[in-house]
């Protein structure tokens, strides 16, 4: 385990393309994770427009874990993601955006329950819930694509 | 750190300041919709509008309201309790405002609500109907649970089934809608304090303050 955590660290060095790539997702996820989190504070009371619908995700009870909003949680994954990649980017020391890569599936997780959450208990989705499950699945699908290229199964003894 | 990462970091931060910053101005102006409303009421209120709270009342709330819609559901009761607890400081119009694109049961929710009007019940059953709102907002057939409402609510079951297709019912509740398309009206709740349209406050305690502390 630990031969294998030091590889996905040290070896292979990511490509510059995947390094602004996954700048590029975590700015996204950022900028909506902010948004979010913006309204969420705010105590705005929630509506129903004739454009956009109704707020029923973020306005649910499965807005929050424990006593913090899920946007607020969602924006501290992506910050951190963001300042990984841009370290890597400015230092070019690839091993910041490796870090991120591993919490990448972290979101991912998330990502998939508050999916089912929206499809099979609320039958709402929010436009911006849904933007974010983009950037981490895309941010997940990167660190697998990156690993998988690299056979990262051979160092898992 | 040379001053070359220093400036490079700096600006990284600077830029995500102003981007959050955007956001949240972006945030407040899409929130509520209501920039496209115009800010004055439009139709005046007449002795043919619902209203609860005294006649007489110094100030006047305009809601303009949908029965599915489950912001106006969770938003009633602060409106219910204001009315309870200061009968002679404000009246509450209620005007329907149902978002038939998003909401297929809400137009009949409103003409129902009109019908336990005509029995004298109209704000027992908006309360039912709200009370209600899980069990009858995804049905196909919520005419019968209306039914149902109307007759633990004590009124004449024959006479309510009849209102409802009383083709003047469905007028008035066209009426209202047309007010508020004509207003500008984007979402729901949206209200008006004396003529003037006010954000939707967020808590019992502001909306009080913002009618009973108003002079």
């Amino acid at each position: 385990m630990k031969n294998w955590f030091n590889w996905l660290l040290e070896k292979n060095n990511l490509p510059q393309w995947l390094l602004i790539t996954g700048f590029v997702l975590a700015l996204i996820g950022f900028a909506d994770a902010g948004y979010l989190s913006m309204k969420y504070l705010s105590g705005e009371k929630p509506k129903c427009f004739i454009t956009t619908g109704c707020d029923a995700v973020t306005s649910s009870i499965y807005s929050k874990i424990g006593p913090f909003p899920v946007a607020s949680l969602g924006f501290i994954f992506y910050t951190t993601l963001l300042v990984l990649f841009f370290l890597s980017l400015e230092s070019k020391e690839t091993k910041w955006a490796k870090y991120a890569l591993i919490i990448t599936p972290l979101g991912f997780l998330f990502t998939v329950y508050f999916l089912y959450i929206q499809a099979f208990v609320l039958n709402a989705f929010c436009i911006y819930c849904l933007f974010s499950a983009g950037s981490s699945t895309a941010l997940f699908g990167l660190a697998m694509f990156h690993w998988i290229k690299n056979k990262f199964w051979l160092n898992l003894t | 750190m040379n001053k070359k990462r220093i400036v490079t970091w700096g600006a990284f931060i600077l830029g995500l300041v102003i981007l959050l910053f955007g956001l949240a101005k972006l945030g407040a102006k899409s929130s509520g919709n209501i920039t496209t409303a115009s800010s004055t009421l439009l139709a005046p209120v007449t002795d043919s509008d619902w209203f609860k709270g005294s006649a007489k009342a110094p100030h006047t709330i305009v809601e303009y309201s949908d029965f599915q819609c489950p912001a106006c559901a969770s938003y009633y009761p602060l409106i219910k309790r204001l009315t309870d607890e200061y009968p002679n400081e404000v009246r509450v119009v209620y005007r329907h405002f149902p978002l038939e694109e998003l909401h297929k049961n809400a137009k009949p929710a409103a003409i129902a609500a009109e019908a336990a009007g005509k029995q004298g019940k109209f704000f027992e059953m908006h309360d039912a109907l709200f009370n209600t709102q899980d069990q009858w907002a995804k049905d196909g057939n919520p005419e019968l649970t209306f039914e149902d409402l109307a007759g633990s609510l004590g009124m004449n079951g024959k006479q309510f089934k009849e209102d409802v297709n009383n083709p003047e019912l469905k007028k008035r509740v066209e009426e209202n809608i047309s007010q508020a398309v004509q207003n500008g009206i984007g979402g729901t709740p949206t209200l008006f304090l004396d003529g003037k349209l006010i954000q939707t406050p967020n808590s019992y305690e502001e909306l009080v303050q913002l009618v009973v502390g108003k002079k």
